[in-house]
This record gives C-alpha cells, sequence and structure tokens, in this order.
C-alpha cells in the first residue's frame, strides 16, 4: 500500500452557516476553502508527528516527507485528501508485512542502520547462527564495534570486538535482527482525529460568516 | 459532515477522486500535459547522465590504449564503474535525480493548486517552515533575508524581522530568488519547493487572508492575486558534461529538437503553462450576473470544447448552435470530473450510438458511455455506485447500466438524482424549478427541492461557468404545488 485516502462529505444542509456562506461565495469556492484547510490540517499533524516521532539518526524522515505528499480535491462526494507516501496505510491499518524477495526481513537494531538496507551498510556484516531456532537471527557487525556482555564475571561491562573476530564467537553488536515477517497494531493516530477535521472547517466558516458581516 | 472510513491509495487511484501523484486540483488533460513534461524531463537527465558514463568508459579505455593505465587496472577501473553504474555507486545519483525530478513534479502540482485564484482569496500567502533536520542544514534565514531583498520584498523581510516567520504572498517574486541558481548554487530554479538539491523536506504552509492581513503582507482594501503559472520545465536545464566531440554530437542528436545549448548549458524547451484569467467577484445575490467567468479550473473548458465538436452538427452530432452545444458538453464534462453522475440524451436509435462513438473517442476511460432504446447516457461509475447503492429499492440492483435506464425511461423521469439535480422527480410535489441561463440565452432547467436550491444553482452556475466560460443568471420558474411546507 503506498498512501491513504479518504473523504469528507460537506454537504450538509441542515448547517445554516454552511448554507449562509455557501449562498455568498458559492458552493465551488467554500469547497476549495475548505479543501485547503483539510490539507493544512493534515499537513501539519504529520509534521507534528515527524517531532515526536522521528529518529534522528534515521536517514528518512518518514512523517516529515509524508507531510509534503498531502493533496485534496473536492468533487461531487466531498472533499478527498489523500497523502501518497509509501507505509503510510501500513502504520495506519496494521498488518502482517512478509518478505517479498528473500526470506527474512531485517529490523534495524543499531539507529545508524535505520534507513539503510543490509546491502548497503557500510560495514561488513556476518551472519548470527541461533541453534535453538536452527536459523539465521541476526546480521552481526563483528568488527570494531562495541556490545554489552550478558553473561560470566563480566556481566555488564561493555567490550569492543576486535578485528578478524566473528560473530559467532559472541563478539561484535547486532545491526539486524531477521525475522520470517511483522505484524503491526493500526495506528488511527497517524490522522488527525475526525473532530480535529471538524474543528477546522467550523474554524473556515467562522471566519466566512465574519467577511460576509464585514461586507 | 461524515468521514469516509480511510482507503489505500492505490485504492483510491483506481478512483476519479484521486488521479495521480500530483497533488492538484488538475484535470485529466493538464495531468496528461505534465505528465508529458515529467517523462521528457527524466528521458533528458538520463541521456546526459549516460553520456557522462560513455565518456567515461572511453576515458578509461583511451588510457590505456595509450599506455597511460595498464590492462588490469583498466579492467578494474572498468569492472568498477560496471558495478557503479549497474547498481551501487549510481544509484545514489540516480536516486537523487529521480527524486528531485519527482519532488519538483509534486511540488509544481501543489503550486499550481496552491495558485488556484479561488485558493488565493481565502489563502495569499506562503509560509516557509522547515520539517526535517539535516546534519549540515542550510542557512535559510540567510536565504530568506538575501532573497527578500533580491526580490525587493519589503514586507516579507519586515515580517521576519518582527516575527522570525518566513511569510510572503504567493504572486512575491521572493519564492523565484529563494530558488534561483543566479543566487544560490544549489537552486533549482524553482518558485516552489524544492528549492534546492538535497534540500531536506522544507515545508509550505498556505497563510489564510485574515493572518496574512494581521502580518500587514495585505493592506485591508488590498485583493489578494494570483500568479502566472510557468510551464514545467521552463527553468530547468543542466550543464552539458565534458564530453568529446562525437558524443557531445550523438547526445544533442538524441535529444533532439528538445533543448537549446547555451554557453554549455542544456535547457529543455517549454510547453504549456498557464496564466489566470480575471478574478471573478462574489454573486453576492443569486439573480446577479458572475461579473468574470472563473479559470479553466482543471482544464474543463478544454475538454469541454473537444466534446462541443464532437456533439456540433457538422460532425454528426445532435446540437444546433454553439452554444447549445457548449452547455451540453458541459454537462458531460461534469460527469468525466465526478462532480455529476450522469449525462442523458434521448436522441434515437440511429443517432445515439453514432454520437456515443464520437464521444467514446475523446473521453477518458474513467466514465462510460453507453446506449440503450435510444437513450444515450454518459456516466461516473463510481459516483453512480454511490448513489444508487445507497438506495436499491428506487435504484434497483442490476448492473449499473440497468439502474440508470430503469429510472430514465423506464420509469420516466427519476433520474434527477443522477444527473445532479436536487430533486430524483422532475415533478415532485413541493418542488421548485430553477432556470440558469447564459448572456447568450442558453442554459438549463431542473428541478429541485426548496432547502437544496441555493446549493444546487450555485453549484450548477459554478460548473457550467468553469466548463463554458460564460456568465450566467439564475431564477426560480415556478413552484410546483403540494408535498411538505
Amino acid at each position: 500500500m503506498s498512501g491513504l485516502a479518504f473523504t469528507v462529505q460537506v454537504a450538509d444542509t441542515t448547517s445554516a452557516q454552511l448554507s449562509q456562506v455557501t449562498e455568498a461565495f458559492g458552493s465551488g469556492r467554500v469547497n476549495a476553502w475548505l479543501t485547503q484547510d483539510l490539507i493544512e490540517l493534515t499537513k501539519s499533524h504529520l509534521v507534528a508527528l515527524a517531532g515526536a516521532r522521528h529518529r534522528s539518526a534515521a536517514p528518512v524522515n518518514f512523517y516529515g516527507r509524508a507531510s509534503s505528499a498531502v493533496s485534496g480535491v473536492a468533487n461531487a462526494l466531498g472533499i478527498t485528501i489523500s497523502i501518497r507516501h509509501q507505509g503510510l496505510a501500513q502504520r495506519f491499518f496494521g498488518g502482517t508485512i512478509n518478505p517479498v524477495t528473500g526470506k527474512y526481513l531485517a529490523i534495524p537494531a543499531r539507529e545508524e542502520a535505520y534507513g539503510v538496507r543490509p546491502r548497503q551498510y557500510p560495514e561488513n556484516l556476518v551472519p548470527l547462527y541461533s541453534r535453538a531456532q536452527r536459523r539465521v537471527i541476526a546480521l552481526v557487525q563483528a568488527e570494531d564495534t562495541e556490545r554489552v556482555i550478558t553473561k560470566g564475571k563480566n556481566k555488564g561491562q561493555l567490550t569492543r570486538a576486535p578485528k578478524d573476530k566473528a560473530a559467532a564467537h559472541g563478539l561484535g553488536a547486532v545491526v539486524y535482527w531477521l525475522v520470517r515477517s511483522v505484524t503491526q497494531q493500526p495506528d488511527p493516530s497517524v490522522l488527525p482525529t475526525e473532530s480535529a477535521y471538524l474543528g477546522a472547517l467550523t474554524l473556515r466558516l467562522g471566519r466566512l460568516m465574519e467577511q460576509i458581516k464585514n461586507v | 459532515m461524515t468521514f469516509k472510513t480511510p482507503i489505500s491509495f492505490d485504492d483510491a487511484l483506481a478512483s476519479h477522486a484521486v488521479k495521480t501523484i500530483l497533488p492538484t486540483n488538475l484535470g485529466s488533460a493538464e495531468l496528461r500535459a505534465i505528465d508529458g513534461d515529467f517523462k521528457r524531463r527524466t528521458g533528458f537527465s538520463a541521456k546526459v547522465m549516460n553520456a557522462e558514463y560513455l565518456q567515461t568508459i572511453r576515458g578509461i579505455t583511451q588510457d590505456a590504449l595509450s599506455g597511460e593505465l595498464d590492462p588490469a587496472t583498466a579492467r578494474l577501473h572498468l569492472a568498477k564503474l560496471a558495478e557503479l553504474t549497474g547498481v551501487d555507486h549510481d544509484s545514489a545519483r540516480v536516486s537523487l535525480i529521480t527524486e528531485t525530478n519527482l519532488a519538483t513534479a509534486q511540488g509544481y502540482g501543489q503550486f499550481i493548486a496552491a495558485n488556484d485564484p479561488v485558493v488565493v482569496e481565502q489563502f495569499p500567502a506562503w509560509e516557509l517552515y522547515r520539517v526535517e533536520e539535516k546534519k549540515d542544514p542550510r542557512d535559510w534565514e540567510q536565504r530568506w533575508q538575501f532573497a527578500a531583498k533580491a526580490s525587493g520584498d519589503v514586507a516579507a523581510a519586515r515580517v521576519f524581522e518582527e516575527t522570525g516567520r518566513m511569510v510572503a504572498l504567493k504572486d512575491s517574486e521572493i519564492w523565484d530568488a529563494l530558488g534561483d541558481s543566479g543566487n544560490f548554487d544549489d537552486a533549482l530554479d524553482n518558485p516552489y519547493p524544492p528549492f534546492y538539491f538535497r534540500s531536506g523536506v522544507y515545508g509550505i504552509r498556505a497563510v489564510d487572508l485574515a493572518e496574512t492581513r494581521e502580518l500587514g503582507l495585505l493592506a485591508a482594501d488590498e485583493e489578494p492575486k494570483a500568479r502566472a503559472i510557468p510551464a514545467f520545465n521552463e527553468n530547468f536545464k543542466m550543464a552539458l558534461p565534458e564530453l568529446d566531440a562525437e558524443l557531445k554530437a550523438a547526445l544533442l542528436k538524441s535529444l533532439g529538437g528538445d533543448v537549446t545549448l547555451d554557453n554549455g548549458v542544456l535547457k529543455m524547451k517549454v510547453t504549456g503553462g498557464t496564466s489566470h484569467e480575471p478574478l471573478p467577484t462574489r454573486s453576492g445575490s443569486e439573480n446577479r450576473p458572475i461579473e468574470a467567468p472563473p479559470a479553466d479550473r482543471g482544464g474543463d473548458r478544454r475538454l469541454g470544447a473537444v466534446v462541443s465538436q464532437a456533439l456540433r452538427p457538422e460532425n454528426g452530432g445532435v446540437t444546433y448552435s454553439q452554444e447549445f452545444a457548449g452547455i451540453e458538453s458541459a454537462k458531460v464534462v461534469n460527469v468525466v470530473n465526478g462532480r455529476r453522475a450522469l449525462f442523458h440524451g434521448h436522441w434515437g436509435a440511429e443517432l445515439s450510438p453514432a454520437i456515443a462513438q464520437k464521444l467514446q473517442a475523446v473521453l477518458p476511460e474513467t466514465v462510460q458511455v453507453a446506449v440503450r432504446d435510444g437513450h444515450l447516457y454518459v456516466f461516473n461509475p463510481e459516483v453512480v455506485t454511490a448513489i444508487t447503492d445507497a438506495d436499491p429499492k428506487f435504484y434497483g440492483t442490476g448492473s449499473l447500466l440497468d439502474r440508470i435506464h430503469h429510472v430514465t425511461a423506464v420509469n420516466d423521469g427519476q433520474n434527477g438524482e443522477l444527473l445532479g439535480f436536487g430533486a430524483r422527480n422532475w415533478a415532485e410535489p413541493g418542488s421548485v424549478v430553477i432556470e440558469i441561463r447564459a448572456t447568450n440565452g442558453e442554459g438549463l432547467v431542473f428541478t429541485t427541492r426548496p432547502a437544496f436550491a441555493d446549493i444546487y444553482t450555485a453549484a450548477w452556475k459554478h460548473d457550467l461557468e468553469s466548463a463554458t466560460g460564460w456568465k450566467f443568471t439564475s431564477c426560480v420558474l415556478k413552484k410546483i404545488p403540494g408535498g411538505a411546507q
């Protein structure tokens, strides 16, 4: 899924305010302005998410880029807002992701791995095999990385993997975990709430009412 | 107000509501034009890059032949180059160019939509703000101040000084100065984001009329203005790489007549671009004519002219005058752009199929043209589905054509809702009959419920004006007795 789209129907004929501004300005104009408000609200929401959720080391600002992909159009069905950004629909709806080309999905375990595919990772990576799971479970940077010792008398201390030592020796840091699939929960908070949209529309109608009064 | 559950963009893309990656209100004709320009630009970029690669290969080979490189090293270089051009290294450069071209196309779409004269009326200014922090961020504030000075936008400079905000009117030349490669080496010559290569995510926010006036960018008696839109490729250029004479000639030949070469810079020849027509004034009274037609939003008028030609008698059509053709084609255009569900003509078993054939040739595949029992229908499947699914008892549950024909011909005159009127039945008790007429005498009459009369009249006037460019007035012809008062 490469993005999200939704439609807001504003043809509420019971709203006296809407009827008044439509009469004064024309429905085409009013719809065009309301569309702009919905676009701006969606953009600012995504920008706020970018500030709250973006990992500083990740090279790609997911929500920041999504905010640049917001567009809207008014038509007979209402106002359609669309955000064409790969992965946004996955976050909104949730669901299971399976690998398409290989056997595993690579989940970044270190900040510098975000937004970088394993084959593009600048250091040499070696597979870490799990005897219990009978498969490769991670890609490890064997050389020149630090890790925390998890057992033994030096437990809790940092150790640095020397050069030419394979990950199989228990040295080096995990850069990617390899998994067969990932299931994400739906996250409706990637979009503003309905009441936020309603608030934006109400605000605009109020401002247009003021303009009518001031003419 | 109701919200429909969000759907994936792919599903939305399949509908008429969202047409392309370009986030605009443009109609399909204009989108196609930009799509063509986008392809021209990417093709242009690719050819220039290919020439650079060829030049590199040639250089390595010649060095090997001349003995400056030993064969093993030359092979290594060529293998490296193959690797680079194949996937890895140059995927970075290809990605940069592709991403930049794509972002520019998106930015252009937003630029057009933002400068729609109707939108500018209430959102006359833009504000630039940072979305993404980069490791080495540009000094945007400094650039803004420089651009304000270069463009002579004293008001924008003052607002920045007083508030620290980078706000300017949409028609200010500050936007051109900000993206001018004459001012900044890395600029892309766009008056809209992305202004620079690798500029990170920098957002543009629309600033509304009240805030613009509060900031002092627009005086109380000053009307907002939309700016002319440059063609997509108007300022696009690439430096001609250092090439041997043969390669240079081959490159220029492959680019054909699409470019000009000026002082080592390749520039694309441009097509398209728009200039906005005069802004319409507020209608005020429903019976007062609109003083100037709205701009050709979404390319309606262009499509209208094409349909209108197809409907003219000299082309085998049914209309008796250019004006009548204009109104009929406007109705068809409204179906194409999704504002109406159905266009209907009852022109008989001989003429309807002939007209259908002509319309099919000029209309996009998003609408369907069908003939049944001498009735010709042009319909928007998605809108028809949305309307008829809501009341299957009234419309039936057959195919879309069955449903349309059922309320149009079988139960004569029950298709008002599909035609975009406010009443289903032409003689619905308690409804009003509205006439919308242009100064040239052509127009339409429709029946609607009194509560919807204003909205439907305004919508029809807007859409007819949009598609024809004419001025329209409206009046209530009569009230049909009966019904709930």
